[in-house]
């Protein structure tokens, strides 16, 4: 405050020399709070609120309870030729809570123990996302030959999630294929394939 | 030795003139801020999202208004300014006590509100009030907002009236 303890006495009509020490101070403290009051009347205080979003990258086969069964079947019409077999049995689900440095995000499938018998190939063919969750799924890849090594099935995940269970995310159908009927061996059958699967950053 | 008393005893009443009726006027503080980590284990099945609503501790913030003097009534607003913040996640608070009611009353927020980017009413209170506490909470988490750290910074404005 600028003012003197004799001008605010002027100010308010008080003879400067009036009032004794105590009287002084007990009026300076009451018009110094009264001017406080009138200067700070609006004040501001702050509170810093960050919150943190893990990434998250969760994929599983639903239902996840046993393995499905893809035959080679005789023909039923002598000169026709056996015909492979398909599944759509399983549901693949994901969970995906992306980085913005992270592009995307990508499943991939491989068989990565046994081997598919001579004369015939696994396939593996994601459908769309049913729709049960939300976010930006990934696209499929379409139908897609397995091997030893990785391919991508579905691809260009962010951040989304496909819902649990059968009936959510992306069906899978598996499908044996005969690609040469003179490699097919009647002593191949029974031989399982494991096929892995892997949800990777792009 | 009577200039010397006289000197030291000015000093004093300098000091005590300066400071005293700032600090016996009104004081309003805030303390308190919020960092938090979405669990990442909240996703307990491929497939499911967060399970979106999170709160901090009830006494995550407090909050003070002292004043010494006069009688007065006043009013707490609240506001958020984003520093970087997803605008699908919504930030909640609400009072969760009355603090220490030494010469006043408070009423109102005691039920979440939403935190918006413009002021709006918290509460009312009359006079002092120590300790104030506050809780946040954080509604619509979602894997779809992007995996960082999300801040804003909670405007608390003290409004005499």
């Amino acid at each position: 405050m600028s003012l003197s303890i004799n001008e605010m006495y002027r100010l308010c009509g008080f003879k400067p020399t009036s009032g004794n020490h105590l009287c002084r101070i007990v009026f300076y403290f009451i018009t110094m709070n009264l001017c406080n009051a009138a200067l700070f009347s609006q004040i501001e205080r702050y509170s810093d609120v960050d919150i943190t979003i893990p990434e998250v990258a969760l994929m599983d086969i639903e239902p996840n309870t046993g393995s499905i069964t893809l035959s080679v079947n005789a023909p039923t019409e002598a000169g026709s030729p056996p015909s492979g077999s398909s599944n759509t049995s399983k549901w693949i689900n994901y969970t995906s809570a992306i980085a913005p440095t992270t592009s995307s995000r990508s499943i991939q499938a491989e068989i990565s123990n046994g081997s598919v018998p001579s004369g015939l190939v696994l396939r593996v063919e994601p459908s769309a996302d049913a729709g049960g969750g939300g976010g930006s799924m990934g696209s499929s890849a379409g139908t897609v030959t397995l091997s030893g090594s990785p391919r991508n099935i579905i691809t260009g995940i962010q951040g989304c999630y496909t819902g649990n269970g059968s009936g959510n995310g992306h069906r899978l159908r598996y499908t044996l294929r005969i690609t040469d009927y003179g490699q097919l061996n009647n002593s191949d059958s029974g031989g399982t394939v494991e096929i892995t699967f892997t949800i990777i950053d792009n | 030795m009577r200039f010397y008393s006289l000197k030291i005893q000015s000093f004093f009443w300098l000091i005590i003139f300066v400071t005293a009726p700032h600090l016996m006027c009104q004081t309003f503080t805030v303390s308190g801020n919020w960092a938090y980590t979405i669990p990442s284990t909240d996703v307990t099945e491929a497939g499911n999202d967060f399970t979106g609503i999170y709160s901090s501790a009830s006494n995550q913030v407090t909050m003070t208004v002292f004043w010494w003097f006069t009688d007065f009534l006043y009013r707490v607003e609240v506001r958020k300014d984003d520093v970087d913040w997803d605008s699908r996640l919504q930030l909640y608070i609400q009072r969760t006590g009355d603090g220490w009611l030494w010469s006043g009353w408070i009423n109102g927020g005691t039920s979440y509100q939403l935190i918006t980017d413009s002021n709006q009413l918290f509460f009312r209170g009359r006079r002092t009030v120590l300790g104030i506490p506050i809780q946040y909470q954080l509604r619509n988490v979602s894997v779809i907002i992007p995996a960082k750290t999300h801040s804003t910074t909670v405007v608390f404005t003290f409004i005499q009236e």
